[in-house]
């Protein structure tokens, strides 16, 4: 409706070849600046938040409860000096902070705000959403291998390690969104959701919430820029600019992984009534979620976080997919089907009912594993003792 | 309009596929390959391909890439690697079959345009291209080199295992 309204301005003193063009551009351009404002008023949330958990108070100073923070902290990064070691390899240098940018930047071109409302509906859109992102592992590691530091290698390697681990739960958990909903298309998936996928598939919600936190680099799996143990990880040589580009991406992939969560798991922008207004809330639920967990947990060590991603959440997903696959074989038996049909809501809620057992039985056994609870007493002792 | 976006993406994956054979530091050509790789993905889009696009995005750019990353991360001294190209004549072989072959298929390719090039459909069920799915056409037609694909990977992954055994 906007963008006919704004079409139809355009069109009445430009050629419509023009137009054409325009348009899209115009998409974009929105998008992206909401991004990075979006970006901006995260950093300051995400400090406000964490200093509540903690029993701090948190940036109080610049304009009205401190919301200008995050644009303070901007402007004097952007005027900071722009600084190259010496012994750093510059093109690779300035590369890598626009390949972590560009990635994040281009989730945003499938996620579907509301009905109809994408700047790309792609058929093979969630295929886009893992083929863009897998760039970032390398982004990781020009950072750290252009830097010629030995923390930002150490950083750069740890980083490389976890993003290729945690992409095959990310990948099989999202395999089992594909088999319920019959379509790669994320407003297929949007639409197939007659009860929101966190209910008919509680696994892999959680083995995708747990990969995403490890996508993102967020704690508790930050490991690759552990300021205990590396300084800063990857992007300990960078300032001003390219620093603000590299902290900015993280916040704005967070938006996006958030934005793609809430359309496999949440029922995207369903209830239809109110817009993006549900979109947003969900989104922000999402975010919070990691907020809340970087204002509670502990860092992990590298091996407790690869072993994590290959002895517990690989199998339990490969499990998974077979039982979802059974489940959705039955159900077109049952209501005689075409494969790829959208399932029906009774459907949906038979399948819920046993993943949620499921779920809760799986969890009760894992807690029981020696294995793993060593592994949860090494966490607790890691952690710092409360006051 | 397609036109000028298939020679922009032409030139880009020439200059990268150029990078690659001369950059003598291996990351530079690694990176090379990844901007040659994407671009021909960018070329599939024009070819209005686009699973396959993004399916060549995926494996070359997120996978290859990474893998010949993980090399240069796991060798040590390889910037140091011999410059003294002992095996040039089998360089030169191996690079004339592939020119043979790659002239060969050029010049007997059917060049007519055959309606839309993605008539694969990846999706399971896609109402717009009943009949042909990629899952029913891998675990049918093409099961064997499906197995045979499996089977490397197994071969890979041991292989990989008894390298990195420690000793």
């Amino acid at each position: 409706m906007i963008a006919d309204l704004t079409r139809g301005i355009l069109e009445s003193f430009l050629p419509i070849g023009v137009v054409d063009i325009l348009m899209p551009l115009l998409g974009i351009f929105i998008v992206v600046n909401v991004l990075l404002g979006s970006a901006i008023m995260l950093t300051y949330a995400e400090r406000r938040l964490v200093a509540r958990m903690q029993n701090r108070i948190g940036p109080n100073r610049v304009g009205p409860f401190g919301l200008l923070q995050g644009a303070a902290d901007l402007l004097k990064l952007v005027t900071k000096e722009d600084l190259t070691p010496r012994a750093a390899d510059r093109p690779v240098f300035l590369l890598a902070p626009v390949l972590f940018f560009a990635p994040a930047i281009a989730l945003f071109a499938v996620v579907p705000f509301f009905r109809g409302w994408a700047v790309a509906d792609l058929d093979a859109g969630i295929v886009y959403v893992i083929a863009v992102t897998s760039v970032s592992s390398l982004a990781a590691f020009a950072a750290g291998w252009a830097s010629n530091n030995k923390y930002s290698l150490y950083g750069a390697v740890r980083g490389v390690a976890q993003l290729v681990s945690y992409e095959v739960p990310l990948i099989l958990a999202v395999t089992s969104v594909i088999l319920l909903s019959g379509s790669l298309n994320l407003q297929k998936i949007v639409e197939a959701q007659g009860i929101p996928f966190i209910l008919v598939q509680p696994i892999g919600f959680l083995i995708m919430l747990v990969a995403v936190t490890a996508e993102l680099n967020r704690t508790p799996f930050d490991i690759n820029e552990a300021e205990s143990e590396i300084v800063a990880g990857f992007h300990t040589e960078y300032t001003g600019t390219k620093f603000a580009l590299i902290y900015g991406a993280e916040y704005v992939a967070a938006l996006g992984w958030s934005a793609v969560i809430v359309t496999l798991f949440l029922g995207g922008w369903k209830p239809d009534i109110g817009g993006l207004i549900w979109f947003g809330l969900k989104t922000s639920a999402v975010v919070f979620l990691f907020f809340w967990f970087r204002g509670t947990w502990p860092r992990v060590r590298i091996d407790q976080m690869l072993a994590l991603a290959w002895k517990l959440l690989f199998p339990l997903a490969t499990i998974n997919i077979l039982v979802t696959a059974a489940e959705v074989l039955a159900a077109q038996a049952l209501f005689s089907l075409e494969p790829g049909e959208a399932l029906p809501v009774i459907a949906l809620a038979v399948i819920a009912v046993v993943n949620i057992g499921l779920t809760v039985a799986v969890l009760a056994l894992l807690s029981r594993v020696p294995g793993l609870a060593r592994f949860d007493t090494q966490l607790a002792a890691s952690a710092p003792a409360r006051g | 309009m397609v036109t000028l976006a298939f020679f922009f993406l032409a030139t880009t994956a020439l200059i990268g596929a150029f990078a690659v054979v001369t950059a003598r530091n291996i990351f530079y050509a690694a990176l090379g390959l990844l901007v040659s790789l994407a671009a021909v993905a960018g070329i599939y889009v024009t070819l209005d391909a686009d699973f396959l696009a993004l399916a060549q995005f995926l494996i070359y750019v997120g996978g290859i890439a990474v893998l010949i990353v993980f090399a240069v991360m796991m060798t040590a001294q390889i910037n140091r690697a011999s410059r003294s190209h002992r095996l040039w004549p089998l360089g030169l072989l191996t690079g004339a079959v592939t020119l043979a072959g790659l002239a060969y298929v050029l010049a007997n390719a059917q060049w007519e345009h055959q309606g839309r090039a993605d008539t694969i459909s990846p999706m399971v069920g896609d109402a717009a291209s009943p009949g042909l799915h990629l899952p029913d056409l891998l675990f049918s037609v093409y099961l064997l080199p499906f197995e045979l694909a499996g089977v490397l990977l197994l071969v890979a992954t041991i292989g990989a295992l008894v390298i990195a055994r420690e000793r």
